[in-house]
C-alpha cells in the first residue's frame, strides 16, 4: 500500500465564475474607484488627486494619480484572492480583498495593469484565458523596474481592460448605461469629490451632488453624535423645505442617506431597512411605513471606522448588512433622532394624515367581485396558457367635483346663524344653491 | 427659390410622405432576398386612411394586419378598413404593443404617431421599451414622429429631463433647434432602444432613418431585430437608403413641379446626372474657395437646363424620382 493525495485545489474558472455573478458592472466599476479612493486615503494626502475613467464599448479603463501601489503590495497582495487585512489604521472601503479582481475579470479577457508609487514601476500584461489554462500555476508574472517618474508626475495607476466581453461591451457601449453610471458617481463619491478627488468620464469632469442641512431661528437639525464598536457615528435629521422642488434623482431627497468612509451607501431610503416599519404613531420604537406625508424628512448618518468590518456593509457596498451588530445599535440611534421630525409631521400634517388614511381604508376595503365563486385549484391543475379574464368592472365616473375654501370666522358664523344650519359642510351647500337659485 | 406658395400647394397630398412610404416598402422588398416576410404580421396606425396597410398588403402580401387607434370615432375606423380581413383594435399604441403576441409571430411594425415628439416623448420612450424587449428574431420596426422642436422657453428643461437618454455630445442646447433637434430625438430614441435591447435575445440595429417635411418636420426611424452577424452584414449594403450609422439621417425634399416639367427631367435623367457631375467636378478643379461653389454649380446647371432649379432640388429629384408620387384629379 501506497499514500496518494486527493485534489481539492479549485480550478480557476470556478473562481472566476463565483466572484463576478453577483456583482452588476456597475458595482464592479465602483469597486474599481473603491479602490483608488482607498489608495489615496492610506497615503493620507491632503491636496486634490485625480481619478479618471475612459469608457467605450471597445475598452475600460481607470487612471489615478493616488498614489500607486507599492512593489510589495503588488506582489504579495493586490491580485491574491482574499487578500490580506489592511493595516486597520486608516478609514478605507476595501474588506475583502475581491473588488479589483471581481471587477476585471467579470469585464474582459485582457488586463493591463501599469503603476508607478514613486519608487517602483510596474507593468502587468495578464491574458485571462491563456492564465485560466493551468490550474496549477496562479503566479501572474510582471515586470518591474526602479523609479523613473518625472518631478511633475505624480504617483499612479492605470489599469486598462480590454477584449471586452460581449454583453459587457453592449453596456459600456450603451450612452443610457453611461449616463447613470455618471449619476452613480456623481451620489456615490459626492464628499470625495468635493473635498478630495477630481473624478472625470471620457474627458468631462463629474460635478458631485451637493449636501447640506438647512437650519434657522426657528428650525434646528436633531443630530445625535455617537461612537460605537471602532466606528464614529453622526445623524442628522431635519426638515427640508424644498421638498418636492429637487431633481427626482437627486441624493438628499427624501429618507435616509447612509455614508461609510464617505461613501454613499444607501440613499434616499424609506424601506425596512432603515427603519421604516409600520408602527403606529404611538410605536415609538420605530418609524411608521413609509409615505408622501413624510417627504419633508431628511436623514443622514456618517459612519467611520479605520476597520471596515465594523462597518454595517454588504460585500458590493450596496446595501447594510443587518446581521452585523453595529447596525442594530446605528438603527436604534437613526430612529431616535428620526422619532421627533415624524411625530412634528405628524401633529402639522394630522387633518392630511386623516384623509389620507381614509382613502387608504376605502382602497384596503375589499371591493365585491360580481360572480366571483371561487374553487380553489392546485397550480399543477394549470398546464397551459391562459388569458386573464373577469367581468368588466363597474366604472363608475363621479360628475360631481369638491370645492374647499377659508372664510373669516367671525362672518362664516353670522352667515351660519342666518341660515339655521350646523355643519360647515351645510353652510358651503347652501350658500352655492342660494347663488344658483339667484344667478343662473 | 424654395418659398413660393405654388411650392406648397401639394400640402395636403403629403408627396415627400408617399416618398418616404415608397422607400420603405422598396427596403422591405429588398428583405424578402433574406426573409421570409410572406409570414409577417404588420402592425400599425392605419388612421382612417390606411395608406401603409394597401401598401403593405399590395406589395408585400401580407394578409395578417392590425391597425391600432384610441380614437373615440371606433366605428368610423373600422368602416374605412380598405379590406375585410384588417383586425382594428381600439387601444393606445402602448396598450396594444404591451400585449401583441410577439413571440407568436414575425413582426414589421410602423408606429406613426399623430403629435409631436415633445408631446409625445414618454410614450414613445415606453412603446421603444417594450420593442426593444419584445422584438423576435428578423422583426422590423419603424417610428415616425413630428420633430418640431421645444418652446424657446422648455428648450432647457428638455435637455434636463431626458439627459438620461442623450449622448454627451448632443447635450448642448443647440441641438434643440429646428434644424439640428431630429438629430437629438435621433439619438435620443436610438439609445433607448440600445439601453432596453441590451439583455434581448435579438440585437437592435438601426438600418434607415429619413427626415421629409410636407409642412411639418416628420422623422422616421427603422430598426431590424437579430443576432446574426453575418446577415448583418448581408443587410449593411443592400439598399442605397440604409445607413447603420447612429448619426445619419436621409433627408427627403422633393421639388414642386409641373407634370412639364417632370416629364422634361424624366426624359434627361441620365444627362441632369452627367450635367451635376461634370458641373460639380469643373468648379471645384477651377475655383478654390468652397464657399462659392454651390452658386457656380447651379449657375451652370441652369444654363445646361430648359427651366431654373436649385441644385437640393435637381439632386433630390434625381436621388427620390423613382419613388415620386404623381397626383391627378379623379372622377369617382
Amino acid at each position: 500500500m501506497h499514500e496518494e493525495s486527493i485534489t481539492v485545489s479549485p480550478t480557476k474558472r470556478l473562481f472566476i465564475s463565483i466572484l463576478t455573478q453577483d456583482i452588476t458592472l456597475e458595482a464592479g466599476i465602483l469597486d474599481l474607484i473603491d479602490n483608488s479612493v482607498d489608495s489615496y486615503t492610506r497615503k493620507r494626502y491632503a491636496e486634490r488627486r485625480k481619478i479618471d475613467l475612459i469608457i467605450n464599448h471597445k475598452e475600460f479603463s481607470i487612471f489615478d494619480t493616488c498614489g500607486g501601489i507599492q512593489l510589495d503590495i503588488l506582489k504579495e497582495q493586490v491580485f491574491r484572492f482574499g487578500s490580506k487585512v489592511d493595516s486597520l489604521d486608516n478609514p478605507t472601503l476595501g474588506m475583502y480583498g475581491i473588488g479589483l479582481k471581481r471587477s476585471i475579470f467579470k469585464m474582459g479577457d485582457n488586463v493591463k495593469l501599469e503603476t508607478h508609487d514613486g519608487e517602483d514601476y510596474s507593468l502587468m500584461n495578464l491574458d485571462v484565458p491563456q492564465w485560466q489554462q493551468n490550474d496549477n500555476v496562479w503566479d501572474i508574472p510582471f515586470e518591474t523596474e526602479k523609479s523613473n517618474l518625472q518631478p511633475n508626475q505624480k504617483p499612479f495607476t492605470k489599469i486598462t481592460i480590454s477584449r471586452l466581453h460581449k454583453e459587457i461591451a453592449a453596456q459600456l457601449g450603451s450612452a443610457v448605461f453611461i449616463n447613470d453610471l455618471i449619476e452613480k458617481i456623481k451620489k456615490t463619491y459626492c464628499l470625495i469629490i468635493k473635498d478630495h478627488i477630481d473624478v472625470s468620464l471620457n474627458g468631462s469632469l463629474i460635478e458631485p451632488y451637493d449636501l447640506y442641512v438647512p437650519e434657522d431661528e426657528n428650525y434646528k437639525p436633531s443630530v445625535i453624535i455617537d461612537h460605537y464598536n471602532g466606528i464614529d457615528i453622526r445623524i442628522i435629521c431635519f426638515i427640508d423645505p424644498s421638498q418636492g422642488t429637487r431633481l427626482k434623482h437627486a441624493i438628499n431627497a427624501k429618507g435616509w442617506n447612509v455614508f461609510c468612509n464617505k461613501r454613499l451607501i444607501l440613499s434616499n431610503d424609506v424601506t425596512e431597512l432603515t427603519g421604516w416599519k409600520g408602527g403606529s404613531a404611538e410605536d415609538k420604537s420605530t418609524l411608521p411605513k413609509s409615505h408622501q406625508l413624510f417627504n419633508e424628512f431628511r436623514g443622514m448618518v456618517f459612519l467611520e471606522a479605520n476597520n471596515p468590518f465594523n462597518l454595517p456593509l454588504n460585500t458590493s457596498k450596496t446595501q447594510l448588512n443587518t446581521e452585523n451588530p453595529s447596525y442594530h445599535y446605528i438603527l436604534r440611534l437613526m430612529i431616535k433622532a428620526a422619532r421627533p421630525i415624524i411625530d412634528y409631521i405628524y401633529l402639522k400634517k394630522n387633518k392630511q394624515k386623516q384623509e389620507i388614511e381614509a382613502i387608504e381604508e376605502e382602497v384596503n376595503t375589499p371591493t365585491d367581485n360580481d360572480n366571483y365563486n371561487p374553487q380553489n385549484q392546485a397550480y399543477t391543475t394549470f398546464n397551459t396558457n391562459t388569458v386573464f379574464a373577469a367581468p368588466k368592472p363597474n366604472i363608475i365616473i363621479s360628475t360631481t367635483v369638491r370645492i374647499g375654501y377659508s372664510v373669516e370666522k367671525e362672518i362664516f358664523e353670522k352667515v351660519r346663524r342666518n341660515l339655521a344650519v350646523k355643519t360647515n359642510k351645510e353652510v358651503g351647500l347652501k350658500t352655492f344653491e342660494y347663488y344658483i337659485s339667484m344667478e343662473l | 427659390m424654395s418659398d413660393n406658395s405654388f411650392e406648397k400647394i401639394n400640402y395636403y397630398l403629403r408627396p415627400n410622405k408617399q416618398v418616404e412610404r415608397k422607400i420603405l416598402i422598396d427596403i422591405l422588398l429588398h428583405f424578402r432576398k433574406y426573409i421570409d416576410l410572406n409570414r409577417f404580421s404588420y402592425i400599425g396606425m392605419g388612421s382612417i386612411y390606411y395608406y401603409d396597410f394597401i401598401l403593405i398588403h399590395r406589395f408585400l402580401g401580407l394578409k395578417n394586419l392590425i391597425s391600432f387607434d384610441d380614437a373615440k370615432t371606433i366605428k368610423r375606423f373600422k368602416f374605412n378598413k380598405p379590406y375585410d380581413f384588417i383586425d382594428f383594435q381600439s387601444e393606445f399604441s402602448t396598450d396594444y404593443l404591451a400585449k401583441h403576441p410577439w413571440q407568436e409571430t414575425n413582426t414589421i411594425t410602423w408606429l406613426d404617431y399623430d403629435g409631436s415628439f415633445c408631446d409625445y416623448i414618454d410614450s414613445i420612450i415606453n412603446d421603444i421599451k417594450i420593442l426593444a424587449k419584445n422584438c423576435n428574431n428578423h422583426d422590423l420596426a419603424f417610428l415616425t414622429i413630428n420633430c418640431f422642436p421645444p418652446k424657446e422657453r422648455a428648450k432647457k428643461d428638455f435637455i434636463e429631463n431626458y439627459k438620461r437618454f442623450i449622448s454627451p455630445e448632443y447635450l448642448d442646447i443647440e441641438w434643440t433647434k429646428s434644424d439640428n433637434f431630429p438629430y437629438l430625438i435621433q439619438n435620443i430614441m436610438n439609445n433607448v432602444f440600445i439601453n432596453e435591447n441590451l439583455y434581448a435575445e435579438n440585437k437592435y440595429t438601426k438600418i434607415c432613418s429619413f427626415l421629409y417635411r410636407d409642412g411639418a418636420p416628420m422623422y422616421t426611424l427603422g430598426c431590424f431585430f437579430t443576432s446574426e452577424e453575418p446577415l448583418l452584414n448581408e443587410i449593411k449594403d443592400m439598399h442605397e437608403y440604409i445607413s447603420f450609422d447612429p448619426k445619419h439621417i436621409h433627408n427627403i425634399l422633393i421639388p414642386q413641379i409641373t407634370y412639364k416639367e417632370k416629364h422634361y427631367l424624366d426624359n434627361n435623367i441620365l444627362q441632369i446626372k452627367e450635367w451635376v457631375d461634370v458641373c460639380t467636378e469643373l468648379v471645384i478643379l477651377n475655383e478654390p474657395d468652397q464657399s462659392l461653389h454651390e452658386d457656380m454649380i447651379q449657375k451652370m446647371l441652369n444654363e445646361e437646363m430648359d427651366f431654373e432649379l436649385s441644385t437640393k432640388q435637381i439632386n433630390n429629384y434625381l436621388q427620390h424620382y423613382r419613388f415620386m408620387p404623381q397626383y391627378f384629379e379623379g372622377i369617382i
